[in-house]
């Protein structure tokens, strides 16, 4: 590398200092996780894991963990399927029909979370769709939506139009070319879709907190409750499992994709 | 590899774009089972539009397309069983060269071991033998053009259309491919139709050329006819370098350019304006005192003169102004120089007669 590609030392400090500060209340709440005491005190004076214990015995966390799970990869699954072929029908209507539609389908990515939040409640308390999984599915659906439709859109729009005449020009009906030519194309983007559609259902946190009920909780929701009514390091012990798991899945993509031998990686 | 060729009848095709321009203005043409057409003509001239009617990627507002006898107009293009090559080769980068070429013979009730024979014939015949298993960003831009034909031509289509697929090329390399669409065009005896903007492979590939301006067909004729009797001043200008006499027709026989009368040969036409075309090589440069009786003269300024080796390419002024070149064998002595006033002469039979300007179509 040469001089100038590497920047000076001041770059560096400043490049350390924004690190810093967007990771370290993480690495403060890793340690707070296996202290040996009921308190926040960093650093903690002695260690243990009996905060991860209490989150292993206490069926109210398992039942958290479950339901984030459960409804994060519903909504995923959901999303990524109405949202790629959302995204397929607007690329084929790029006119006004395609710009209201995206407009419609993109709207809760703009509207304010507690916006949204307040005028499902409304609704779903008239449609009966709080304090059950169905109400949940159908908020995060909505508000993982347009991640979907914005990144496989935006895939679709860089992919060279002339592969599916090509398709159709040597015979490939509709599937057979969307199948074998399209979705290969875009599989990155839908993937990367999938995964903040995932994310973003297991992170919602205002909608989730006008539709839960004692009988069903996500996780963030549980936390919440947690910290408002005692304050013991399980909460820390909980960020920092979700912490291992949500860097687990963001890094596999990577670690796979580097592994592959560098000709087929195109 | 079998022929297997069928004609493609366009029937005053029109396509009228929702934003109201006219993409093709009442096209007819008879392409023979065989043949090498080409269309000729600018951007923006209908030739690719056309093409794609014939292809089914547009639908024409009227009109109607046959291939090999069958009308077509309505039926999508996977069903019109044409071999294709696109502009940018359009090939599939997730796939290998092999599994390129194989996707056509998808359907076709082929045994196993034909398929695989089909696709070591055509990439022999394309010579890309030995590169079935590389992606198409693996290859240079003159292979993947080799793959795209290979792709088109697998599964023996009566037609193959293509989409000026030799623009991407650099210049060693198009006329090396224009080289080899011709041979594999006598290989193979499919119909060709072959869309460019670039007369040079026009002229050098073509059976016919079919030439393209404003959505409408100018003319249709061999290569040779469209140069030498060009009926358009358009025909003239785009195909080769010429030289633009215009004037006013006095008689059946004369023309009027800037005070001089000169001869035509042939009928007068139907306007009064009209010009002279004289192609650079039909054109002598003699002294202004040495003209003949049997000639027609004009005189010029010469502006410039270039040597090319076999040939000297001189640039001249005319009397109204406008700009015109000649040739002049090299092997005969240089008699003039730049700023000599010359007469420019040449034999009224070989100079086309032709409408002035717009109303030329």
């Amino acid at each position: 590398m040469s001089e100038n590609t590497r920047g000076g030392w001041g770059l560096w400090i400043w490049a350390a200092l924004v690190a810093v500060l967007l990771v370290a209340p993480l690495l403060a709440v890793v340690p707070i996780s296996f202290s040996a005491k009921q308190s926040f005190t960093f650093p903690p004076s002695s260690l243990s894991l009996k905060w991860y214990e209490n989150i292993v015995s206490s069926p109210r966390w398992w039942s958290a963990i479950g339901t984030s799970i459960l409804l994060g990869v519903l909504v995923m699954v959901i999303c990524t399927l109405l949202g790629t072929a959302a995204a397929l029908g607007i690329h084929r209507y790029p006119g006004r029909v395609g710009a209201v539609v995206t407009g419609i389908l993109v709207a809760p990515m703009i509207i304010p979370g507690i916006v949204s939040a307040v005028a499902i409640y409304a609704s779903y308390l008239r449609w009966h769709l709080t304090g059950n999984l169905q109400g949940f599915l159908l908020a995060h659906t909505v508000l993982a939506l347009p991640f979907v439709v914005v990144t496989v859109l935006s895939s679709l729009s860089s992919t060279d139009p002339a592969l599916e005449r090509a398709a159709a020009s040597l015979g490939a009906g509709a599937w057979r070319t969307f199948a074998r030519v399209t979705l290969p194309a875009i599989a990155p983007s839908v993937g990367a879709g999938a995964l903040f559609s995932f994310v973003t259902s297991f992170d919602e946190v205002v909608a989730a907190s006008f539709l839960q009920s004692p009988v069903i909780r996500t996780l963030p929701i549980e936390m919440f409750v947690s910290v408002t009514n005692q304050v013991d390091p399980t909460i820390a012990a909980v960020s920092t499992v979700i912490l291992a798991l949500t860097t687990m899945v963001v890094l596999l993509p990577v670690i796979v994709r580097n592994r592959r031998p560098k000709g087929a990686s195109s | 590899m079998s022929t297997n060729s069928s004609g493609v009848r366009l029937r005053s095709v029109t396509k009228r774009f929702r934003s109201g321009t006219i993409g093709i203005d009442n096209a007819s043409l008879t392409i023979e089972g065989g043949e090498f057409v080409t269309f000729l003509g600018p951007s923006g001239s209908g030739k690719t539009t056309t093409l794609n009617t014939i292809a089914g990627f547009v639908r024409p507002t009227s009109g109607s397309i046959e291939i090999g006898g069958r009308d077509v107009t309505k039926v999508p293009p996977s069903k019109r069983n044409l071999g294709i090559v696109f502009q940018n080769y359009a090939l599939f980068p997730h796939m290998s060269v092999r599994d390129n070429v194989a996707f056509g013979l998808h359907g076709r009730g082929l045994s196993k071991h034909e398929v695989s024979k089909r696709i070591n014939d055509v990439l022999t015949m394309v010579r890309l033998g030995g590169l079935e298993d590389r992606r198409p960003k693996q290859l240079s831009g003159g292979q993947q053009q080799r793959v795209a034909l290979a792709r088109a031509l697998v599964y023996q289509p009566p037609v193959l259309l293509m989409d000026e697929p030799l623009s991407a090329l650099d210049k060693a390399l198009r006329d090396q491919m224009q080289v080899e669409i011709g041979r594999i065009h006598r290989e193979v005896g499919t119909t060709f139709l072959f869309v460019t903007h670039d007369q040079n492979e026009a002229l050098g590939l073509s059976d016919r050329i079919v030439l393209f301006n404003e959505g409408r067909i100018l003319q249709v004729g061999t290569p040779s006819e469209l140069y030498e009797q060009p009926r358009s001043l358009f025909a003239a200008q785009f195909l080769g370098e010429s030289n633009v006499f215009r004037g006013r027709v006095t008689s059946a026989q004369t023309l009027e350019f800037a005070g001089v009368p000169l001869r035509f040969n042939g009928g007068a036409p139907a306007t009064k304006s009209a010009a002279i075309v004289v192609r650079p090589e039909n054109l002598l440069v003699r002294q202004a005192d040495e003209a003949r009786p049997d000639e027609n003269q004009v005189s010029a300024l010469i502006t410039n003169i270039s040597y090319f080796g076999s040939f000297r390419s001189i640039m001249v002024s005319y009397l109204d102004g406008s700009s015109g070149q000649l040739r002049e064998s090299a092997s005969s002595e240089a008699r003039f120089s730049r700023g000599d006033n010359v007469s420019v002469c040449w034999d009224p039979g070989r100079a086309v007669l032709v409408d002035d300007g717009e109303a030329a179509a």
